[in-house]
């Protein structure tokens, strides 16, 4: 049977915030189609990643998705006030998905050509969302 | 050759919460238009092709390969991008509808748009 990783956290649970974090990157990083995944603050900066070695930079990754989640937030902010939730880019090969967590962003490497890879994860990336989610509820209020 | 175009989008705009939709050029000059919302397409145009930009600088950035077609969710609706030639196709949807179907309606107006403008 298949282990239920984005199961919700346990009431009581004390455990290090970074720790779950990177457990749910990494559970997200072995699921079919997902090249690679990393959390990042609203300054650019890593909180946690799961690329594998030898893959993308993580602090460069983190640096480029602050800087075109901020353009975002700003151009939705000025044109009706409606925050931005989440983007993709795609080539013809794979997929750049980011997506809002309360105060982060979850950046999410995907194969396949267009929208078709994130298209075929959506829902194993919201449950790693809502994961990430109610643990910073949980640590943030 | 524009009012093919516009015909395309029209017919485009016809689908379930799609709410308008405009073609691009790269350097942000509105081509053709059509919208049901009360937005201005000029703005939305140069909106459009400044989010493709930098959409393209940063897959460059990571070492990808040419920007085809990317998707921006916000609390108020959802931007769909999608490559058309040197062109780009704005589409501009309700929330919360379907992605996939409304991708295979884009998919189909961008190849007749690449086609007529080629």
């Amino acid at each position: 049977m298949k282990q239920d990783v984005y199961a919700p956290l346990d009431r009581d649970f004390t455990g290090d915030v970074q720790m779950v974090f990177k457990r749910t990157l990494d559970k997200l990083t072995e699921e079919k189609g997902i090249l690679g995944c990393l959390l990042v603050d609203c300054e650019g900066l890593v909180v946690s990643e799961s690329l594998g070695s030898g893959r993308k930079d993580p602090e460069e990754v983190a640096a480029l998705a602050g800087m075109l989640t901020n353009f975002l937030e700003h151009w939705f902010g000025e044109m009706d006030g409606s925050p931005f939730d989440q983007c993709v880019l795609s080539t013809d090969s794979s997929s750049m998905a980011i997506r809002k967590v309360g105060c982060l962003y979850l950046v999410v490497f995907l194969k396949g050509s267009g929208l078709s890879g994130y298209m075929a994860n959506i829902v194993t990336i919201s449950e790693a969302v809502a994961t990430i989610a109610m643990m910073l509820q949980r640590t943030c209020g | 050759m524009y009012d093919e175009v516009h015909e395309i989008l029209y017919e485009l705009d016809r689908s379930k919460g799609v709410l308008g939709s405009l073609v691009v050029s790269e350097d942000g000059m509105l081509i053709a238009s059509d919208l049901k919302v009360d937005m201005d397409e000029e703005v939305v145009a140069a909106l459009g092709a400044t989010i493709v930009r930098r959409f393209r600088e940063a897959l460059s950035r990571i070492g990808g390969d040419p920007f085809i077609e990317g998707f921006i969710e916000a609390s108020g609706g959802n931007l769909l991008f999608s490559q058309a030639g040197p062109n780009v196709l704005i589409v501009l949807t309700e929330r919360g509808i379907n992605i996939g179907f409304a991708r295979l309606k884009i998919e189909e107006a961008r190849r007749k748009i690449e086609e007529v403008l080629k």
